[in-house]
């Protein structure tokens, strides 16, 4: 046997321990095995190294299972930051929608300078001026309103 | 392997939200986390706490594997990154955590030579942890788990060719440390 074929046999060892080495090539290194001491020692310590190899304790799978399934709620949350931007953006171009009267007043609604002019600041009803104030509105109503414009 | 569905096909399946292909994936591979975790770490309850950890991390951003390399050496530079984070927490290099204290086991019963077994096993870890931290690395990772070559070189961060004389190496120590006993 040659010193490259002998490396080659001791790289795989720890295939032929573990079963992960097709039968043809398996049966050349028991082969060699038999026929060379040294090479069975070190097998036989390889052998007993993969037999008594530590096992994990119980319930580590158990346990990654479920802190992967705990972050998943995490993960729909994320989303809140992208699903507010766009809800500042719906409420934009709501505002851009309401100022359609000319000098930059809002159809319907008086002059600010105007003192007989009722308030347009917000009642308890959770509206300014007809239109919804985002700090009122859950992920699930902005999401539905998003919906209904197509977003 | 009792399954041959591939790790690829798992971690395509995984990804569209099958929830049994990710059970698969953390059963098939919860062994060599832990054990690449115990090979840095040399504690078997920080070993399971970074196998724990770099897991759930890697499958939490399982999303982000692209299949550059195999699942197995993505998972487990996750996992040895977190060893060694963990490692550098605790500020620990050398000590061994292993429960040396056991005992003392009649082969002549069956219960005894499962003993008696363990016992040898343990005996041979504990040669292992003598060895320099890549060649223990190195030894475990392809004895252990038929790692190639490659793999032991991402987790031990050196190239393939310096992960096998260091395989090699550790090997050759570990005969010298056994014929000394």
């Amino acid at each position: 046997m040659t010193d490259n074929a002998r490396d080659l046999i001791k790289d795989q060892l720890p295939d032929l321990a573990s079963g992960n080495l097709d039968p043809v090539r398996a049966d050349e290194i028991r082969h060699a095995i038999a026929e060379d001491p040294e090479l069975r020692r070190e097998f036989d310590l390889i052998l007993a190294l993969h037999e008594g190899r530590p096992r994990p304790p119980l319930g580590l799978a158990d346990r990654i299972r479920a802190g992967v399934t705990e972050e998943a709620p995490r993960q729909k949350r994320w989303i809140g930051w992208p699903l507010s931007t766009a809800a500042v953006l719906v409420i934009a171009l709501g505002t851009a929608l309401f100022w359609n009267g000319e000098g930059g007043t809002p159809a319907g609604v008086p002059p600010l300078d105007d003192p007989e002019a009722p308030s347009v600041f917000p009642a308890d009803d959770g509206l300014v001026a007809g239109a919804l104030l985002l700090a009122d509105l859950s992920d699930e109503e902005i999401e539905a309103l998003l919906e209904e414009i197509g977003q | 392997m009792d399954d041959e569905t591939t790790d690829l096909q798992l971690v395509s399946r995984a990804k569209a939200g099958d929830q049994d292909a990710l059970g698969k994936l953390i059963s098939r591979h919860e062994g060599v986390a832990f054990r690449v975790a115990l090979g840095i770490l040399r504690d078997e309850d920080e070993a399971a706490d970074a196998a724990q950890m770099g897991c759930i991390k890697a499958f939490r951003a399982i999303e982000g594997f692209r299949g550059d390399s195999g699942f197995r050496t993505w998972l487990v530079t996750i996992v040895s990154n977190e060893a060694r984070g963990l490692l550098r927490k605790r500020g620990r290099r050398n000590e061994s955590g292993l429960d040396t204290s056991r005992p003392l086991a009649d082969p002549s019963t069956l219960a005894d030579l499962a003993l008696a077994e363990d016992q040898q096993a343990q005996a041979l870890r504990e040669l292992l942890d003598e060895l320099p931290d890549k060649q223990r690395l190195a030894v475990s990772l392809r004895v252990y788990d038929g790692m190639s070559f490659k793999e032991v070189g991402a987790v031990i961060e050196s190239s393939e060719g310096s992960a096998r004389v260091n395989y090699h190496h550790g090997i050759r120590r570990l005969r010298e440390l056994m014929s000394h006993d």
